[in-house]
């Protein structure tokens, strides 16, 4: 699936507050990901907005609700406009988390972790051949961050990984700063775990900086890529080819040109290891 | 346990105070009411209940931070009514399926204006929270026309306007008289 896809370079998590000034630097964004969730039943404005940057970058549409790790299944009116909103950007590639968000008729509001379990990998799988009855674009899953740790895991989180992408044919969209923020609030080396996990699917890579609080490190999108994550993407970088990476700040957002540099340092650490030109 | 009864007992545990506090002193009444052993609701107990419950205030913060980020115009009022008032507003209305964090600080903002006596909101603040509900609503939805008579913030005008904002083909028009 991989070596079918385009290598689109380092670009930006889309937020609107940099919807006019992408046009003055679309030199320095090599690609887009868009919130998918943001585009549901939007106004035309928005939309008119979506077709604008559609004409100017490519566009990879990025879930939050899917909730592929549901037991009872996706929810099929959410898949829909999910389906409507690839067949608008036409991308390369779509991406979702490996977590769950909805049991119960509960939304949760928030990505929550899967047991290691064979249960749980069966049940991504289901959802994915479902996902994929109504949108055939390859589809790519994100490692996410998890306070919960749930008990009865079968397996390494690393394995976990590898029998799910194995058994959807999905891609993984590796989170470096998620990775980070894991081995530092439970303890493991992400060496080890990256020796674990399925590293030739890795098609894109996520960053940004981590926020550190008083009992654990916090998944925030709010802060510039500290010396601990750039090592660590260096780290990935070096061990496997990826398509793609974005930077991916929702919080505390700066001005496009102060985020430019975080873009080039990770397309200057690609270029050092041949990744992209 | 299998999967979907971990999921739905974990996805009440992370959304609902109550939820927790049973599990903790009634495992058994827990159990029963999600379809478990009591000796499974033990376990639970044992391994995630603390987790979850700072998994649950930093949900709660990550949806008062997005929620509220939208409500430029009203940060004196939302800052005076406090993370607690945001906290009570969450318990009473679970996050929509569809997830859009301006509705969801809109809909916060009819919280605020039904409890504008117990706030002590002025008529000036009660306008402004609709001024944002009408501007968020236009914003977010397909709706085509809205008309409010009210203190415009940031206007500097002390006189009550008429706001009309009207959806013409792709484009969202403003105007106050």
């Amino acid at each position: 699936m991989k070596d079918s896809l385009p290598v689109l370079g380092v670009g930006l998590g889309y937020r609107a507050p940099h919807f006019s000034e992408l046009f003055l630097h679309q030199r320095d964004v090599d690609f887009l990901e868009i919130t998918a969730d943001h585009f549901f039943d939007a106004p035309a404005e928005k939309i008119s907005q979506l077709g604008l940057l559609h004409k100017h970058f490519t566009l990879i549409p990025h879930g939050l609700d899917l909730s592929l790790g549901s037991a009872e299944g996706i929810d099929e009116e959410y898949l829909g406009k999910f389906a409507a909103l690839v067949e608008e950007v036409q991308p390369p590639w779509w991406s979702e988390h490996l977590a769950f968000t909805r049991a119960a008729g509960i939304s949760i509001g928030h990505l929550t972790p899967l047991p290691f379990t064979r249960e749980a990998v069966e049940v991504v799988t289901r959802n994915v051949a479902v996902a994929r009855r109504s949108i055939a674009v390859p589809l790519i899953l994100e490692n996410i961050t998890y306070s919960l740790r749930l008990p009865g895991a079968e397996m390494s989180e690393g394995e976990f990984l590898q029998r799910v992408t194995e058994e959807t044919g999905c891609g993984l969209l590796l989170d470096v700063t998620n990775l980070f923020i894991n081995s530092r609030n439970h303890g493991h080396d992400p060496r080890r775990w990256l020796d674990e996990a399925p590293l030739d699917r890795v098609v894109q890579l996520h960053y940004v900086g981590a926020h550190e609080g008083p009992d654990q490190w916090i998944d925030s999108h709010s802060e510039a890529v500290g010396p601990g994550i750039w090592e660590l993407i260096e780290e990935v970088l070096q061990r496997v080819s990826v398509c793609g990476a974005i930077l991916e700040r929702d919080d505390n957002i700066p001005p496009l040109g102060d985020l430019i540099p975080e873009l080039k340092a990770a397309r200057d650490i690609g270029r050092k290891h041949g990744r992209w030109d | 346990m299998g999967l979907a009864q971990q999921q739905a007992a974990l996805a009440r545990l992370c959304t609902d105070a109550k939820a927790r506090m049973e599990l903790q002193s009634d495992p058994a009444t827990f159990a029963q009411r999600h379809s478990l052993e009591e000796a499974e609701a033990s376990d639970l107990a044992k391994s995630v209940l603390r987790d979850t419950e700072s998994f649950a205030l930093s949900l709660l913060r990550k949806r008062h931070n997005e929620a509220t980020r939208a409500l430029s115009e009203v940060q004196s009022v939302i800052h005076r009514a406090g993370f607690s008032e945001f906290a009570e507003y969450a318990r009473d209305n679970p996050i929509a399926v569809c997830r859009n964090p301006a509705l969801d600080g809109c809909s916060y903002l009819s919280w605020l204006h039904q409890r504008s006596t117990t706030l002590n909101l002025s008529r000036r603040e009660r306008d402004y929270l609709n001024y944002t509900r009408a501007r968020i609503t236009m914003e977010q939805t397909q709706r085509r026309c809205l008309v409010q008579w009210l203190y415009v913030p940031n206007s500097g005008v002390r006189r009550r306007s008429i706001c009309i904002w009207l959806r013409l083909g792709h484009g969202l028009r403003f105007w106050c008289i």
